[in-house]
């Protein structure tokens, strides 16, 4: 996938998506469409299966199977008969067709909120043609896109779990994304598809990945590299899901081990079936930066006891790493760094891998705005901040830590005074338009994330490349520019909202935080 | 019953087209989250600022309702409109649960205009959405003021899109060439503005094309305005002519007048194209598909086989007017034609013929990508385009585009 159409992807769902919500139907259609030879079946009416199609293909998709297009969506055409008769037999009908028609590997029946509402008995209509056809087949019952999942749940929840894992990353998160219309579906796959194993495989692990639209990260950079560290380790990587074949996920359970980031149901499954263990690690919180790397396959490795082996290959990387990174620390030195950021995506974890790249960041600005607007409370945002500020107080480069919550104008002003040479920033979105704007007030800005760094990741080689990026950025040149981008009127702590689209933004918030999210002021 | 495969939205995003573009109004989309984002996603990639939000159904409302949902968005609305203009799109759940969401807005002591319709997804397609909810904003016209002593004659065109490739420019050109004959162009359906909207009645002459005969013909009854119905879009010089010309007649625009106009407007036009001449006998007989809405297949299906000369191998007609007229006035043309069917249907046939040139939707960009048949995009979806300039497909100036980007396409390969 080129860097252009990554990016005119993320600004088309960027664009598109603003002022909307996705539903879990949708959610299970992108999770089948990342794996290789299946095709979504949708029991529902046309609407519902028209539009997922003319979405830009998702990210595990294009990256781990290398397809840039979505997959076809048939559906039953639910009308209005249907409706009041039920609609099993076009189901059935509608699958011994599809699995003629596309000759795929599998069919994942997903169903739509009439057919859920009417009570279509999905599991025995599944159950009655599997025998006519050649390809596997799963449903996923919850998948309606009425059905709730957590995005309606309060962030606040979110946020104390995040202070907990910082103060103790081995703390348990109260909050999950189990609900969702992506991880229904893995637990369908996995409940419905995997086989009982003729034999394990020694020392063999599965990886669980994810980022359906997070074009902007190395997803196979990441999954290649734990490939190849795991092997050198002696442990096999046996099943990387989703972005792999039906038949990887029906082989799950000869691994002897689970590394899961998103379901933790699903691994408990596979531990109650077939006695594997797991880790969970739902926010990639535990294994960020070099020292968390070095973490991830210590833990593995212990599970098949070759910490020693592990030690010696870790030790290798880490020489790899220190010189690789003399560049870097050559080119950061008695530069003034900042660093601003929305908390949450980023941990002081992150931080702290900057100073270890020789940064010496003299601003941190923290920005809980974001947050705010999705519904945070002042209270949990001011406690978040609080958090962050005494896990940031041992930094060596006691940086100004900034916590007012400036609008882009005020950050700019601010930065220039402080005399920076270089503001590392992750503000979760519209990073292109920051850096565009920061250097239309000659300051020089670097997103890590633009460039395929990702602070969840766990990898060695990404901290040689943010090492290498850094390094790059701040070599060149900052010209005076005018984009055409800048010339309209934007909502100065809403950047890049524009002014003319401000009453449609708020009305939206209030919506979704009073309707949607309100449990508390409707039934 | 086989699968479907959809090459059409069903009648909420019919709906949801004709009324997310109105600025001054408000859409609702009485559903859970992901109606709103299907539609919206495909409008606002269609270059349309919508104007819609939603009552954001969950589970508990499947069981105990959602009008609290509905007073809850509309209290949000009120605290920022006194007078609200409001389309209320309910989707397949509280159509199936038999909600009376038009009771609840009765019951707000406010001042709402409403419309109200029952979009469930499986109650029909995106024409009928289409069609109905140009119907029902026949209630936001108002009565022409006093009869002024207009100098100039003016029309309505019904049923023009805005929300495909170039729809803009469309509509530019055709008030561009009808103002050349001396007629105004007074509103567009789905209008940009209430304000286009309400002053509907003013016209002296509705232009039907394709979508809106149950608007025109409520207008006929109440204000007595007579309609024409063109059965398709007037792409290339002859079927703009014949628009034109029909519209002109209708208005008693004087037939010299007419014709001396027509004439300037064709020669002009093809003194432009004159460059692209010599390639013109390379598109001869050039195997073609479309995949298009039935009036603007058949109005480019027309051109191509009869101006430029291709031969068109197939047609999909993707999505039609509920009272359409069929597709038989195409047989002539293309012996091959699919209506509203299965998009895998189309993609077989296309593997089965040489076709060298889709006039198509985005639906068909898979061919493009995998085959390597270029597309040109003209009917909707057409979200992975965007057009800035004032070049429109339709009218005169359209057959300079048409003819530009396909003469283009055979000497570099693509658009």
């Amino acid at each position: 996938m080129n860097a252009l159409k990554r990016e005119i992807w993320s600004a088309q769902i960027s664009h598109a998506c603003r002022y909307s919500v996705d539903c879990k139907m949708f959610g299970a259609y992108c999770y089948l469409s990342e794996i290789k030879g299946a095709i979504p079946l949708l029991h529902g009416p046309v609407g519902c299966a028209f539009f997922p199609k003319l979405a830009p293909p998702d990210a595990i998709r294009t990256q781990l199977l290398g397809i840039n297009q979505p997959p076809p969506f048939p559906c039953t055409d639910m009308d209005e008969r249907d409706v009041i008769y039920g609609g099993a037999d076009k189901l059935r009908d509608a699958i011994v067709e599809v699995d003629r028609y596309y000759r795929p590997e599998l069919i994942g029946v997903i169903i739509s909120c009439p057919a859920a509402i009417i009570g279509d008995d999905i599991e025995e209509i599944v159950n009655s043609v599997r025998n006519r056809i050649d390809a596997e087949i799963i449903y996923t019952p919850s998948s309606a896109g009425f059905s709730d999942d957590e995005r309606v749940e309060n962030l606040d929840r979110h946020t104390d779990d995040l202070i907990n894992i910082w103060k103790n990353p081995d703390a348990k998160p109260k909050w999950g994304i189990e609900k969702c219309g992506r991880l229904d579906t893995l637990y369908s796959l996995i409940e419905q598809l995997v086989e009982e194993p003729s034999e394990k495989i020694e020392n063999s692990v599965n990886i669980d990945t994810y980022g359906r639209f997070h074009y902007f990260e190395d997803l196979s950079g990441e999954l290649n590299e734990i490939k190849e560290v795991m092997s050198e380790i002696g442990i096999r990587v046996n099943t990387v899901f989703p972005g792999c074949s039906v038949s990887d996920i029906k082989g799950m359970a000869r691994a002897q081990f689970n590394f899961m980031r998103r379901s933790e149901r699903s691994a408990e499954f596979l531990k109650e079936k077939f006695g594997i263990d797991y880790i969970f690690d739902i926010f990639g919180t535990r294994y960020v930066g070099i020292s968390g790397a070095k973490r991830f396959y210590l833990d593995i490795a212990e599970r098949f006891g070759l910490q020693k082996r592990a030690e010696k290959v870790i030790r290798e990387k880490e020489g790899y790493l220190k010189d690789s990174l003399k560049e870097t620390r050559e080119a950061v030195k008695g530069k003034n760094i900042a660093y601003m950021f929305t908390p949450l995506s980023t941990t002081p974890k992150f931080i702290e891998l900057l100073e270890m790249l020789g940064c010496d960041i003299k601003v941190i600005c923290i920005n809980t705005q974001w947050w705010q607007r999705w519904g945070m409370s002042r209270r949990s945002a001011g406690k978040l901040v609080t958090e962050l500020k005494s896990n940031l107080k041992d930094l060596r480069s006691s940086p100004d830590i900034c916590v007012e919550d400036l609008n882009i104008e005020e950050e700019t002003d601010y930065l220039k005074e402080k005399n920076i040479d270089l503001v590392i920033g992750d503000v979760l979105i519209s990073d292109i338009s920051r850096t565009m704007f920061y250097e239309n007030h000659g300051i020089r800005y670097f997103s890590p994330f633009l460039f395929g760094y990702s602070s969840f990741r766990i990898s060695f080689n990404q901290i040689i490349r943010l090492g290498k990026m850094i390094a790059s950025r701040l070599r060149s040149p900052l010209i005076e520019r005018k984009f055409l981008y800048l010339q309209y009127k934007y909502h100065n702590y809403r950047f890049p909202t524009l002014l003319s689209d401000m009453s449609q933004e708020l009305l939206w918030e209030e919506i979704m935080r009073k309707v949607w999210r309100g449990k508390d002021e409707i039934r | 019953m086989r699968f479907v495969d959809p090459v059409q939205g069903d009648k909420l995003l019919g709906a949801f087209r004709a009324a997310c573009g109105i600025k001054g109004a408000s859409v609702i989309i009485h559903s859970p989250v992901g109606c709103h984002w299907g539609v919206n996603f495909l409008e606002r990639m269609s270059s349309i600022e919508t104007n819609s939000t939603i009552s954001a159904l969950r589970e508990r409302n499947v069981i105990f309702g959602g009008e609290e949902n509905i007073e809850k968005v509309i209290e949000i609305i009120l605290k920022r409109k006194k007078e609200v203009y409001l389309f209320l799109l309910a989707s397949s759940i509280p159509s199936i649960i038999c909600e009376d969401w038009t009771a609840v807005i009765d019951s707000i002591d406010a001042d709402i205009h409403l419309i109200s319709m029952d979009c469930g997804g499986y109650l029909g397609k995106m024409g009928d959405g289409y069609e109905e909810c140009l119907e029902k904003v026949y209630d936001w016209i108002e009565d022409p003021r006093k009869k002024e002593d207009k100098i100039r004659p003016s029309v309505n065109l019904i049923g023009l899109q805005r929300d495909i490739f170039r729809g803009e420019a469309n509509v530019k050109e055709l008030r561009r060439i009808l103002g050349r004959i001396g007629v105004n162009v007074n509103s567009v359906f789905p209008p940009a503005s209430l304000t286009e909207l309400r002053r509907a009645a003013t016209a002296d002459l509705n232009v039907v094309l394709g979508y809106g005969k149950n608007l025109a013909e409520k207008m006929k009854k109440r204000w007595g305005m007579p309609w024409i119905y063109c059965e398709e879009y007037p792409y290339g010089l002859v079927g703009t002519k014949k628009f034109v010309r029909h519209i002109g007649m209708m208005l008693g625009v004087d037939p010299d007048l007419l014709d001396k106009k027509l004439q300037g407007e064709k020669e002009r036009a093809l003194q432009s194209l004159r460059n692209a001449r010599p390639y013109l006998p390379a598109l001869y007989g050039l195997p073609v598909a479309i995949s298009a809405d039935l009036p603007q297949a058949t109005g480019m299906a027309r051109f191509l086989s009869l101006e430029v000369g291709a031969n068109i191998e197939t047609i999909h007609v993707t999505s039609s007017p509920p009272s359409g007229d069929g597709v038989s006035q195409l047989r002539d043309i293309c012996p091959e034609i699919l209506v509203e069917d299965s998009w895998d249907k189309f993609d077989t046939l296309l593997k089965n013929t040489e076709i060298e040139l889709i006039f198509g939707t985005d639906l068909e960009k898979p061919i493009f990508q995998n085959r390597g048949v270029p597309l040109m995009l003209f009917s909707y979806p057409t979200t992975s385009r965007v057009a800035l300039t004032s070049s429109p497909y339709m009218g005169f100036r359209g057959v300079l585009t048409l003819m530009e980007e396909m003469v283009n396409l055979i000497l570099h390969g693509n658009v």
